[in-house]
């Protein structure tokens, strides 16, 4: 019979079809969240117990954005994607801890080092994602041979 | 550890799809079997012994 190309970038099991589904539907609602509060806190000048529920609302969404990648790793029934799906959360995880710690002697010795908002979680995505490109192209050569 | 998967495969002349449809996991996953990447858990090893009815120690071989 003969060897079928494995299309990387397609969903392939249900979990996997799943997880993009709730990740797309959840970054969709962050951004709802996230347009809604700054605009409530710019334009229409809400304060007290308000504005802190405007700044902790769009946050839900990012917490949400963990627990679908949890439910994904219960549902997926691979053991093979699953392992490098972790694999790919653990070079986030170790990237932003050894940036935080970096960051952190900086503070404490220079007073200097601190980041930009959120950029602790855009570089967790970032690395999950480039790690999980890397492991593709790795399948994908040894599918080749 | 070493394996036959893709002897027994051959022999039997199956695509890693059809393998990978049989055992319920991904292409990927039997080419990772296959290619020494990635060595199975227990049931997923069993499973692969069910379907090519053979003992596990016949398809994977510890290197020690």
């Amino acid at each position: 019979m003969a060897k079928e190309k494995d299309m990387g970038c397609m969903p392939k099991s249900k979990a996997e079809r799943r997880y993009v589904r709730r990740i797309l539907v959840t970054m969709t609602v962050y951004l709802v969240l996230v347009v809604g509060a700054t605009w409530a806190v710019r334009h229409a000048h809400v304060h007290g117990w308000l504005m802190y529920v405007c700044a902790v609302v769009p946050s839900l969404a990012i917490v949400r954005m963990l627990y679908v990648v949890g439910l994904y790793l219960r549902e997926e029934t691979d053991e093979f994607v699953r392992q490098q799906m972790v694999t790919s959360i653990l070079w986030g995880t170790a990237v932003v801890l050894g940036l935080s710690a970096v960051t952190d002697f900086l503070r404490g010795y220079t007073g200097k080092g601190d980041l930009p908002a959120f950029t602790i979680f855009i570089v967790f995505w970032m690395v999950f994602a480039l790690a999980q490109g890397i492991q593709s192209l790795r399948n994908r050569a040894a599918s080749d041979d | 550890m070493t394996n036959h998967l893709k002897t027994l495969r051959a022999e039997r002349e199956w695509s890693q799809a059809y393998l990978a449809e049989k055992l319920e996991v991904s292409r990927q996953s039997v080419n990772a079997i296959e290619t020494g990447r990635y060595d199975p858990s227990l049931p997923l090893a069993f499973k692969i012994a069910r379907l090519f009815g053979t003992k596990i120690e016949e398809i994977f071989q510890d290197e020690v």
